[in-house]
């Protein structure tokens, strides 16, 4: 079992090099074999995800003095994200199996390289080893945007960059500093072991000094810049919109989630009292975020653009989730990332399909899509509702407990969000129909001249193997999440210990309330279903009608 | 015995005679080939007899763990840059400037084995000299000229104020022993003022080696104004034998004032990380924007130095640790990175603007990746080795301000961190220069095999040190307990908390 956690970590890395070597010998085997290796990497994370008792660990001597590990390991906090990591990069592969013609051999290799890079950062035990991690998820990045990506590739890639970094440093030091106060206000003994520096690290409270405060800013600067939390997000549309559809699915999907799973991991548990100090403000830039994501979302021309915007207000849920500090927000926090990796990674995928037939992403150049491509529009369709928060999809649970542990602690905060639903399904639904529904209307191509409508096929089978398994689980987290949030549940009771006696008697409630909501999805699951598949029927009926 | 404490200097003496004899041979032939040979057998050579020798000090040769390691690293540095060399397109008189590569190489090694005051100025001075002559030999336009003559006369200035300096510790302990200097220092109770004088100018002259603020202003038209080759071994030898010799001379010379001199030395790291990589922000000129790193990367050695001074309990890395590991990792990616510039220059025809560079991706991979991964140890991103170096400096001073409470190095922490940033700014300018624009297709491989395969391993070490550190980190740290251990047997005692903040007011 230990075994198998450095295998998950190595076996992409490994198959980076196998493809560099494969490329000398069968040059145009390289995408099946890659799409072996992540297929292997995903095989290999199902048992791991699966066994729920995470208790195996990796610890291997890296270097020994001082004393800094290679260990892995699975939580509650991180299992679903391994997951959703290997699943994702399968969807990747899959998706640039066409698109990308020119030097695929080092595009497969980066994505690889990154793949490996996001699992370790979700599975580092060592604070030292998660670092590496992080931070090496830029470089792949960096080269898979400028080198593959857009008109204006070089910018978004040089912006991506700098900013995390800029932000990540910061981080860094907030890092080495919770190591090296651990010989002070902890065990006393120096080390990089996350488990271990949770274990015994008391920083001083707030009443006796504010290094808990410093400390919490320095590791909010990457964190946030990563999420990205509101004043932090410039560089995310410009990166998602020049990426290639391979990055913007993992970018969306799985990066941007490193942000706040360092918020749990790290600032969280660890800066108790500057987390509680620093809450309301992070709850408003969280509101903000989700506000003026769904704002600047409405406004937007570019699909692509719209969906990156989208991004930020989602994951302005995910961050006054977490902050609620109690178990219902955090757990939907956790939840939030997982519904928001499907159904973003896949919107961003089904924007990609889109392009690459018609090479552009103008929202008036499209009309009535779903005549030409009905697969496709389902899929569109189903992950815009999972977005927007249908019930009975993934979207919905998430933000559902999101709401209910905001109303807990601050009932107008709650409010305010709950307009960025609103919002949410605003701009959602606005998108499906200008470029869904309606007279069939599609751009004119100039590379295939006139007669473009027999070029213009559905989704392949290659496509719908790409989105499927994505849409499967969007399904299945809607029906029953109670399995999902089993192993959140049991991590978060040990996150959620705060003297705080409003938590503490909320967590009563909330315990309660998971459970009446639980059965209240699971009656409605039903309708909601049928909610899924007749709402589009009957309030777009007149555009249908219109069919030529 | 004797016997024994000969073979210790037998490779500096093995560099020095064949350089003397290809100076003579120089004049009868000046082929290329020839003395590229001549230089790779005499510092192979050399290296066999470094691995014979003893750990034993006689008289003013001092063979103890540092030394042998930075023997045997500047040795390693003088292959490579004889692999980068390569090419007869590069200079017009080889034999001379093969010759001076050797005694440079080995005037550096003499600072390193140096157990004596005079030996390691001799050593210092015999970097200096063969540089002027180099300076001049690869480049005999204005430019070269108007380098060559900068650096001549700083460095002179420079190498007064650290004799200057030296006198003083002369005039201290009226020897110019080392260990007997060691001895004294720790035990009489002498004038610190006077020691402070002597800390001050030694500093001085020595941060024109490391080329450190405020004596940096030589470097950017230096480098500018010679080839890419010399540039290279402009920016790592003399900053390697400046960083040996200040261990040197502070292990023992700080002593009742290391507060002092660990403040100043602190102030100037910052200060010149600072301008190095804001200055480097609006280069285009590639070999000025590596003299501004080089300035910065000097500051990130001073706030490692400044760390050194005291041992401090549950500091991750001992004492000199990081300074040599930062040290090693400077020099992969420094020499390769003008390993690179070089291989694509002749002489008369150098590559000096980034825009030269563009789509190099394209054209040349191999040479791509290599910059593209000294670039990013430059950086100090993870996996190469200069994350684990920027990491171990970082770390040393954060830990030195909680320990001793002391803002000055949080602050220090802070900047530091900050300037990583910053310097990513123009690293990955370049990179993207590299990676992300088209060919403009005027580039040529000039350097040859030997040069590329020089530039390869350069990459690889960089690489695979920064993947699997332990060997590097427990070398360095072994080597790091070694030295200190000999010269200062009673450092515990002296630096106590109190003491310590005494002295900052």
């Amino acid at each position: 079992m230990e075994l198998l956690l450095a295998l998950i970590v190595l076996s992409p890395l490994a198959g980076s090099v196998g493809v560099w070597i494969l490329g000398e010998l069968a040059p145009n085997r390289i995408r099946e074999f890659t799409l072996g290796v992540v297929a292997l990497t995903f095989l290999l994370t199902v048992p791991v995800v699966l066994n729920p008792s995470y208790e195996s660990q990796l610890s291997w001597t890296w270097v020994e003095h001082p004393e800094i590990r290679f260990a892995l390991g699975i939580d509650g906090l991180s299992v679903w994200l391994v997951g959703l990591t290997s699943l994702l990069t399968m969807s990747c592969v899959l998706v640039s199996w066409e698109s990308i013609r020119q030097y695929s051999l080092a595009f497969f290799s980066l994505l690889l390289i990154l793949e490996s890079a996001m699992l370790g950062t979700f599975m580092a035990k060592d604070v030292l080893l998660f670092y590496i991690f992080f931070e090496f998820t830029l470089i792949p990045l960096l080269l898979l945007i400028g080198i593959w990506g857009g008109s204006d590739r070089r910018l978004a890639a040089r912006k991506f960059f700098i900013y995390t970094l800029s932000g990540s440093v910061l981080t860094f030091l907030g890092l080495i500093y919770l190591v090296l106060a651990n010989s002070e206000y902890g065990s006393g003994e120096l080390t990089f072991s996350i488990p271990k520096i949770i274990e015994h690290l008391q920083l001083p409270s707030l009443d006796e000094s504010s290094v808990q405060l410093w400390v919490f800013l320095a590791l909010f600067m990457g964190f946030a810049i990563k999420v990205p939390l509101f004043p932090f997000h410039t560089w995310l549309p410009l990166a998602h919109v020049q990426a290639p559809t391979a990055g913007s699915i993992l970018l969306a999907g799985v990066l941007l989630k490193i942000g706040t799973y360092g918020f749990i991991r790290f600032s969280i548990p660890l800066l108790p009292d500057a987390t509680r100090y620093f809450m309301p403000a992070i709850m408003v830039l969280s509101i903000i975020a989700i506000v003026y994501g769904a704002l600047v979302a409405l406004a937007q021309n570019d699909i692509k653009r719209l969906v990156a915007y989208s991004s930020v207000s989602h994951m302005g849920f995910c961050m006054l989730g977490i902050f609620t500090l109690n178990r219902v927000g955090i757990s939907g926090g956790i939840l939030q990332m997982i519904s928001h990796g499907l159904a973003t990674g896949a919107l961003f995928a089904l924007v990609g399909m889109v392009y690459d037939r018609y090479h552009t992403r103008q929202i008036e150049d499209f009309s009535g899509l779903a005549h030409r491509m009905p697969v496709m529009s389902f899929f569109f369709v189903l992950m815009a509702l999972s977005s927007l928060g249908l019930p009975g999809l993934a979207g919905f649970v998430g933000e559902i407990m999101i709401l209910m542990g905001a109303f807990q602690n601050h009932p107008f905060y709650a409010a305010c969000a709950a307009i960025g639903i609103v919002l949410g399904a605003w701009y959602t639904l606005w998108l499906v129909e200008r470029i869904l529904f309606g007279p069939l209307q599609e751009p004119i191509q100039s590379s295939s001249g006139t007669d473009s409508s027999p070029a213009i096929t559905d989704m392949t089978p290659r496509e719908i193997a790409a989105i499927g398994p994505l849409a499967i689980l969007i399904i299945w987290i809607g029906i029953a999440p109670q399995m999902f949030l089993q192993p959140i549940h049991s991590e978060i009771d040990r996150l959620v210990d705060y003297p705080d006696q409003m938590v503490t008697a909320t967590t009563a409630i909330s315990s309660s309330a998971t459970h009446t909501k639980q059965s209240d999805l699971n009656t409605r699951s039903g309708d909601s279903n049928s909610a899924l598949i007749t709402q589009p029927h009957s309030v777009r009926r007149s555009s249908w009608e219109k069919k030529p | 015995m004797t016997d024994l404490s000969f073979v210790n200097i037998v490779p500096e003496a093995i560099l020095i005679l064949v350089a003397s004899a290809t100076y003579v041979g120089a004049t009868f032939s000046n082929k290329h080939r020839t003395w590229s040979y001549i230089n790779l057998a005499a510092l192979f050579g050399a290296m066999v007899f470094l691995s014979m020798a003893s750990n034993t000090t006689t008289g003013s040769i001092r063979s103890d763990s540092l030394a042998q390691q930075s023997k045997f690293c500047l040795l390693i540095a003088g292959i490579l840059f004889t692999g980068m060399s390569w090419s007869e397109k590069l200079v017009s008189r080889s034999g001379e400037f093969h010759a001076s590569l050797l005694l440079i190489i080995a005037g550096s090694m003499l600072t390193a084995t140096a157990n004596n005051l005079i030996l390691i100025f001799l050593g210092l001075e015999l970097i200096s000299i063969p540089s002027y002559l180099l300076l001049y030999l690869v480049r005999n336009d204005t430019q070269g000229q108007e380098a060559a003559t900068k650096y001549f006369f700083l460095s002179i200035l420079s190498s007064a104020i650290l004799l200057y300096g030296l006198s003083f510790h002369y005039g201290i302990a009226g020897s110019t022993n080392l260990e007997t200097l060691a001895t004294v220092f720790h035990h009489s109770s002498q004038p610190t003022a006077l020691s402070l004088i002597a800390m001050v100018l030694i500093l001085s002259g020595l941060a024109f080696k490391l080329a450190a603020f405020p004596f940096h202003f030589y470097a950017p038209d230096v480098y500018q104004g010679t080839a890419p080759l010399t540039a290279g071994l402009l920016a790592f030898i003399p900053k390697a034998a400046g960083v040996i010799a200040l261990l040197r001379l502070f292990s023992y010379g700080v002593v009742g004032i290391e507060a002092r001199t660990s403040s100043i030395v602190l102030l100037l790291g910052v200060v010149s990380m600072t301008v190095g990589n804001i200055l480097a922000l609006r280069q285009d000129h590639l070999r000025r924007i590596f003299a501004y790193s080089s300035i910065a990367h000097a500051g990130y050695m001073m706030l490692a130095i400044a760390v050194s001074f005291h041992n401090t309990p549950g500091s991750l890395f001992a004492g000199n640790q990081t300074l040599l590991f930062y040290l090693v990792s400077y020099a992969l990616a420094t020499i390769g990175t003008f390993g690179v510039l070089s291989y694509f220059s002749r002489q008369g025809n150098t590559i000096d603007h980034i825009d030269q560079l563009a789509g190099l991706f394209h054209t040349h991979p191999t040479a791509a990746h290599c910059m593209a991964i000294f670039l990013f140890s430059l950086m100090g991103i993870p996996p190469f080795m200069g994350f684990w170096a920027k990491f171990s400096v970082l770390s040393g001073t954060l830990n030195h301000a909680l320990y001793w409470d002391n803002p000055l190095f949080l602050y220090a922490t802070v900047i530091g961190g900050i300037n990583a940033a910053i310097a990513a700014f123009y690293y990955l300018r370049i990179i993207i220069t590299i990676y992300l624009r088209q060919s403009l297709g005027r580039l040529h491989p000039e350097g040859g095999t030997p040069a590329l395969a020089s530039i390869t391993v350069c990459a690889l070490l960089t690489l695979i040190i920064g993947m699997v550190p332990n060997t590097m980190i427990q070398r360095t740290g072994d080597t790091a307990r070694a030295s200190q251990s000999i010269l200062e047997p009673e450092r515990d005692q002296i630096t106590s908390p109190e003491h310590s903040k005494q002295q900052h007011p």
